[in-house]
């Protein structure tokens, strides 16, 4: 079980990391932010599965609560949700090594180690956190008057703020469900089983 | 009468009389800030107009976030007996809240900021050199910060919710309504806190997105906003979040009536669809602060009349008729805190006409920037939700605190409910004569009303005075031990 989440992460960062895919996503703004960004984080969580319970056993010592590894992960997020860090990536190709290496180790697997931890309410406060800066971010993009990443045009990050809206709506959405169904939905699944 | 209140440490009820005691400062302080705009527009005092939007920007801004604070006090004491609630996110709640005001106060009082409780974009960037980006960033940023320690306290009251009850469907009572799961869902208090978690969330969102927009633009005005955005984030955030004060005040309704009676009062099915209905109808309506907006889709607007007529009604008259019912022939003995119950909910009823008049749109046109609007949300309020909040401060002095009400107490409570009818009385007036609202200076014509409603306000400020005395000399006594029963006529 471990070694399929292990040969799933790494499969999808290799996938990710592979030139005509790099080329493909990065050439424009959506790919770049809303899947390669993503989908780096994803493959790190499936890392983090494999890894969890196995390499670091005990780490009630640096991660009470949960909360230092979400710190972490939030604070490397916010860093690549700059614009200016895009570009740094797309024309220095240390920052895209450290964007390959960072995404998956101090966002995906963090999270992995942090989630069960949290509080509710943190869980909550992280939800609607990112639910309003989402759309706060949505609509900088939408209608900032000049271009924030210099590699990409005015009419892309137009496009990624749309896609960001619906991402807003959808991540919402979700919550409302969670909240509604979410637990007594899942404990009758598990009780099925 | 049940008096247990063995579930709240002292810690708990300490913070609960705390928020309570600084609820009732904060209106008392709010209410003479009203009572000097009524006298300068009255032309019997003279104040300077800047002074005037800023004593309006605090009367707005203040009365709703404090009496939002003494609501949410009185919902986490109720809600309390039947989940796991956190006292320490109930204190971070009230430590933001204090933060949050501090800066709102600072932003008005140092730096001038006077753009309405409203912040409606671009004033805050665009004060035409009233105010500064300090200013509107301090008001903005303690809004925020008020915002965040809300929805810290709603957060906890979901997962607390969820944890005992599985779900917000199923504290919403739907197995009852759409399967086969008894007659009653989950006490009424507990689907009462359920409907304002969701809607105040909601709200939060909302509120925080168009807060954080306005702070972006303030600090660099080429980043601009849809006007039309700006103005739907801004009321889908502030019309729920003040309607949600009277939903958790009613809690207070839900709990101590039937102490009183010796009656339960069970959350059956038509109750439960009333709670559901307006759980969705209170975020869906907010487009009727916006019918005069032409540009707004249609539909939008005809959902802001159709559910405007239609939200008033559910929870309110399930709400009425059931306090009505449970009181009838009870032989329930009447005191300050089953006054105020009764009292809040003719205000709620009564206060409800004004608004759904107003809610039409072809009324809308001519009334909604008259001053008929404050007629209807003094009435709201004032009688409504205040009301509920002042009764359940009489309840705990009561229970917890063995005093016992007093002649003066009675004279407080009817000089409140009658100068408090004829003050919004005069704002109504004052809507039919045409008298705009948020205006400093009125024509001479208008001025009469004026002088009546500060005569008015001014009775109102002494009975408030007197319940806040009599509130603060119980809090300031909790955790000592209490004295087995005050009765002299200015004891306490």
């Amino acid at each position: 079980m471990k070694a399929k989440w292990f040969i799933l992460g790494l499969g999808m960062i290799t996938f990710l990391a592979l030139p005509p895919i790099v080329s493909i996503l990065e050439s424009n703004m959506v790919g770049h932010m809303l899947v390669q960004i993503p989908g780096l984080i994803l493959g790190g969580i499936f890392l983090g599965y494999a890894i969890k319970g196995k390499w670091i056993k005990s780490e009630s010592g640096f991660n009470e609560g949960g909360i230092p590894s979400i710190l972490l992960a939030v604070i490397l997020l916010s860093f690549w949700a700059l614009p200016r860090s895009l570009d740094m990536a797309l024309t220095n190709s240390l920052m895209e090594i450290a964007k390959f290496i960072s995404l998956p180790l101090f966002v995906g697997i963090p999270t992995v180690y942090s989630w069960p931890k949290l509080h509710g309410i943190v869980k909550g406060f992280l939800w609607a956190n990112l639910t309003s800066m989402l759309g706060i971010m949505s609509w900088l993009y939408m209608n900032s008057p000049v271009r924030l990443c210099n590699n990409y045009l005015l009419n892309e990050q137009q496009i990624l703020g749309k896609a960001m809206l619906i991402l807003t709506v959808l991540n919402f959405m979700i919550g409302v469900y969670i909240a509604f169904m979410g637990r007594s939905v899942y404990d009758e699944y598990r009780s099925e089983r | 009468m049940n008096r247990d209140l063995g579930y709240l440490g002292v810690r708990e009820k300490s913070c609960i009389a705390t928020m309570l005691a600084t609820s009732g400062i904060f209106i008392l302080f709010m209410m003479i800030f009203g009572l000097l705009m009524l006298l300068s527009q009255g032309n019997v005092i003279s104040i300077d107009d800047k002074f005037f939007y800023e004593i309006m920007t605090l009367h707005g801004t203040g009365l709703i976030g404090i009496s939002a604070l003494a609501g949410s006090a009185v919902m986490w004491f109720f809600l309390k007996q039947y989940v796991r609630l956190s006292a320490g996110i109930l204190m971070t709640h009230f430590v933001f809240f204090m933060i949050g005001v501090s800066m709102v106060l600072l932003s008005v009082v140092k730096y001038h900021f006077a753009g309405g409780w409203t912040f409606l974009y671009p004033l805050p960037a665009k004060s035409v050199g009233v105010w500064g980006t300090t200013g509107a960033a301090f008001y903005l940023g303690g809004m925020l910060l008020i915002g965040v320690g809300f929805l810290l306290l709603y957060l906890d009251v979901a997962r607390a919710i969820m944890a005992r009850y599985g779900g917000l469907g199923k504290a919403l009572g739907w197995p009852q309504l759409f399967g086969n799961k008894g007659e009653y869902g989950p006490p009424p208090t507990v689907v009462a806190s359920t409907m304002v978690t969701i809607v105040n969330v909601t709200a939060i969102i909302a509120g925080a997105a168009i807060l954080v927009m306005s702070m972006i633009n303030v600090y660099q005005p080429s980043f601009t906003i849809d006007p039309l955005l700006a103005k739907n984030l801004t009321f889908a955030f502030g019309h729920i979040f003040a309607n949600s004060i009277i939903y958790m005040g009613v809690i207070a309704v839900y709990e101590i009536l039937p102490r009183y009676t010796n009656r339960p009062w069970k959350s059956n099915k038509v109750f439960l669809i009333a709670w559901n209905m307006s759980t969705l109808f209170t975020i869906i309506i907010y487009p009727h602060h916006l019918l005069m907006d032409f540009v707004m889709p249609k539909w939008m607007l005809v959902i802001g009349q159709v559910v405007s007529h239609a939200n008033g009604l559910p929870v309110l008259v399930v709400t009425a008729y059931g306090a009505l019912m449970i009181i009838y022939r009870s032989g329930i003995r009447w005191d300050m805190a089953s006054g105020m119950m009764i009292l809040a909910m003719f205000g709620w009823v009564a206060g409800v006409i004004p608004a759904i008049i107003d809610a039409t749109i072809v009324v809308n046109y001519i009334m909604h920037n008259t001053q008929w609007v404050p007629g209807h949300f003094h009435m709201y309020m004032g009688l409504g939700a205040v009301a509920m909040l002042f009764g359940f401060m009489y309840y705990l002095r009561k229970i917890d605190g063995n005093r016992v009400d007093n002649l003066f107490d009675r004279i407080s409570f009817w000089i409140y409910t009658v100068f408090f009818l004829g003050l919004c009385a005069t704002f109504l007036f004052k809507g039919k004569i045409s008298a705009p609202r948020r205006w400093s200076q009125h024509l001479p014509e208008w001025t009469a009303p004026n002088v009546w409603g500060a005569i008015f306000s001014l009775f109102v400020i002494l009975a408030v005075f007197y319940f806040v005395y009599r509130f603060l000399h119980y809090a300031l006594s909790v955790g000592v031990k209490q004295p087995k029963k005050i009765s002299s006529k200015f004891d306490a």
